[in-house]
């Protein structure tokens, strides 16, 4: 429930509480303050179903932005995915282009000629 | 008359009635609502689940394999490459000629053409148009936008190396079962573990993040395996036994190097081979047998190292211990059993029982081992003994690879296990073993008398690279004593050295040895016959001390009966002097 001040509390707002009250206790605020101006029901009705719709849009934004991480990430995953093909496929080429047979085959290997002597330098 | 007593009673009475049953339509409404939304709730709640919630299976990569490229560097073998598989919905393609003409240009080989015929039937919600297309034919698919066409993502094999070590590897089928070899072998370590993501999806099948019942558990990629296989050895390997088998026209050859300090296995090759990436093509299905692990056959003279290793180690004989040879036949029971070099030495040292591969030396050293003239029950015994529990033949080495075979040696209380039996199994025949447990087997003789698990795999390489070591295996140890074995090595050398090592081997390196030549058995005729023959040759080199163990074997020379032991003596020979050079061994 909420109270709108409408204008400035004059001393008449402020009832004594002892007038009221059969017992006084300590720390009690001796006055109590009354908005002069108060809700209808319908005024009541209406703003609190404001407030529901109002949660209700902040749940259904929250929702909407949370599903949306879900496709963000599935972008996400795809793009990791899609690099790794693209690693893998890299890899396997570089792999290629050092087996063995390519090396073996390459212009390098059949331009080399054979050495008229291996024998290596002894002191 | 609206206004008489009994019409306003009526009409209390009619409103009484709508109130109850409203009231009795709300009550029935109430029960229905408690009866679904408590009673049924979990049944409900299941329903929404099923409907909203998709299970995923989250597929692991297969492990790779590499091979290690000299002293610390590795090379991959085998690797994972991302492919596609194109589908189409012919209930929902358009334009069926642009679909053919676009997958026959893109995915060229790999297009089903056959499959073409059915997209007219819209009764089909699931056909495949090509199997296997790489990322850039999927993309260049993927770009044309067209209806009804779809694309599913898998994984396949591929061989940088070609057919290098392809029986070793084996190869992993359309169902992403590994089939022979090493893939065989280690299919639950290379698959790895399926892991799985359970989600709110939308109608696309895409994950949703809302909901508190989503479960993912991450797949467990298979291990990165680094063998123990050398690929440069490897592959000179294989390339010298296509060689000298070819100069032989030899049907079939294997050869294996191990490290015998470990049991690493250095190189493991077949002859002839075959490519994995494509071995759906392969029509004979044998060669897909790794020979040197799955085929047990009677290997011949070079089981006289094992024989005399036994002799040795038991003190029944020395190096220079004599038995008689006088005619170059022994006779044992009902059976004569001769010397290939009939009219040979006639006092035959055991040194040149090795050397010159006497039938009857090894012969002799059973009798020995019998503590008597004639070969009994506890020589029998004795070599039995050695042969299964000290060299561990005719059991499983447990080296990886699949469908290892056992070998068969018949025990001494057997029937079959005779005095005959025992005196051909002293030289290799009446028994089977394979070229993984001989060469195992033959290590520990030469390395002191440790027995190591022969193994393929060196140990695993980790996300960053590095390579986690695989412990070695030691089986048994004191196969034969120290001082046997150190015995052994020096009459292997003898016997290489003797025989041709002097004058091909290079100097200042121990390279010992002993050949063999197997007679089969005919099959039409139940016989042994010297029309084929099984030539191998396995020994050691090192420098002070052994470095490999090499085996080589040679299938059906032809020529001649020792044709394919000369061969596979030479290729020996060639190999180990390789090695020397590659390894940069040190002379002793």
């Amino acid at each position: 429930m909420s109270y709108f001040r409408t204008t400035a509390p004059s001393t008449a707002d402020f009832r004594a509480r002892r007038d009221t009250t059969t017992k006084w206790q300590r720390n009690q605020n001796t006055v109590a303050y009354a908005a002069s101006t108060r809700m209808g029901p319908i005024t009541h009705t209406v703003v609190v179903a404001l407030m529901v719709a109002m949660l209700g849009l902040v749940y259904l934004s929250q929702v909407t932005k949370s599903s949306t991480f879900g496709y963000t990430m599935q972008q996400q995953n795809d793009t990791l995915a899609s690099l790794a093909a693209e690693q893998q496929d890299l890899q396997i080429e570089n792999a290629r282009l050092q087996a063995l047979n390519t090396v073996k085959d390459s212009n390098v290997a059949k331009a080399m000629t054979t050495p008229v002597s291996t024998a290596s330098a002894t002191n | 008359m609206f206004n008489s007593a009994s019409y306003l009673q009526s009409v209390k009475r009619r409103t009484a009635w709508l109130g109850w049953f409203i009231a009795a339509a709300f009550l029935v409404f109430a029960i229905r609502l408690f009866y679904i939304q408590v009673i049924q709730h979990s049944h409900y709640v299941a329903l929404a689940k099923e409907t909203q919630v998709t299970k995923l299976t989250v597929f692991p990569e297969r492990g790779t394999i590499l091979a290690r490229d000299g002293a610390s560097a590795v090379v991959p073998l085998v690797l994972n490459e991302t492919v596609y598989t194109v589908f189409a919905d012919p209930h929902e393609v358009k334009d069926i000629s642009k679909v053919k003409e676009v997958i026959q240009r893109v995915a060229g080989g790999e297009a089903l053409s056959n499959s073409f015929q059915y997209l007219n039937d819209t009764a089909r919600r699931y056909l495949v148009l090509a199997r296997q297309v790489t990322k850039t034919q999927a993309e260049l698919i993927q770009k044309e936008n067209l209806d009804g066409v779809g694309l599913q993502k898998g994984s396949k094999r591929v061989y940088p190396e070609g057919s290098l070590a392809s029986q070793l590897l084996g190869y992993v089928n359309n169902d992403g079962e590994g089939q022979y070899g090493l893939e065989g072998a280690l299919q639950s370590r290379l698959a790895g573990q399926n892991g799985s993501l359970q989600s709110v999806t939308d109608v696309r099948r895409i994950p949703l993040t809302i909901g508190d019942n989503n479960v993912e558990v991450p797949a467990v990629n298979g291990d990165n395996l680094v063998l123990s296989v050398d690929r440069n050895v490897q592959f000179l390997l294989e390339q010298s036994l296509k060689e000298h088998a070819d100069k032989v026209h030899s049907s079939n050859a294997s050869a294996l190097i191990m490290d015998p300090t470990s049991g690493q296995v250095i190189a493991m090759a077949n002859y002839p081979t075959y490519d994995p990436s494509s071995f759906t093509t392969v029509t004979d299905y044998s060669l897909f047998q790794n020979k040197v692990t799955d085929n047990a056959y009677e290997a011949g003279s070079v089981m006289k190292s094992l024989t005399i290793s036994a002799g040795i180690d038991t003190k029944a004989i020395t190096p220079t211990s004599t038995s008689p040879n006088p005619t170059g036949c022994t006779t044992v029971d009902d059976r004569t059993i001769c010397n290939a070099l009939r009219n040979g030495v006639t006092n035959p040292t055991t040194q040149q029982t090795l050397t010159y591969s006497f039938n009857t030396g090894a012969v002799n050293a059973v009798r020995s081992l019998s503590g008597a003239t004639t070969i009994n029950k506890t020589g029998r015994d004795k070599l039995y003994d050695y042969f299964t529990n000290h060299f561990r033949l005719g059991k499983l080495t447990g080296v990886e690879q699949s469908g290892e075979a056992q070998g068969l040696l018949y025990s001494p209380e057997d029937e079959e296990g005779n005095n005959v039996r025992y005196a051909n199994m002293s030289f290799g025949q009446g028994m089977t073993t394979t070229m993984v447990q001989m060469v195992a087997a033959f290590s520990s003789v030469i390395n002191g008398g440790t027995y190591y698990r022969p193994t393929l795999v060196y140990g695993t390489q980790s996300t960053d690279g590095s390579v986690q070591k695989q412990a070695p295996t030691v089986v048994a140890q004191n196969v034969i004593s120290t001082d046997s074995s150190n015995m052994m090595r020096d009459m292997l050398w003898h016997s290489r050295y003797d025989n041709n090592g002097k004058n091909v081997d290079p100097v200042g390196y121990r390279i010992g040895g002993k050949s063999g030549t197997a007679q089969t058995i005919d099959p039409k005729t139940g016989q042994y016959t010297t029309d084929k023959t099984i030539g191998s040759y396995i020994g050691y080199v090192g420098g002070s001390t052994p470095k490999y163990v090499i085996m080589i074997r040679i299938d059906d020379a032809q020529g001649g009966v020792y044709v394919g032991s000369n061969m596979a003596n030479t290729m020996y020979g060639d190999t180990a002097k390789w090695l020397i050079a590659y390894e940069g061994i040190r002379t002793e």
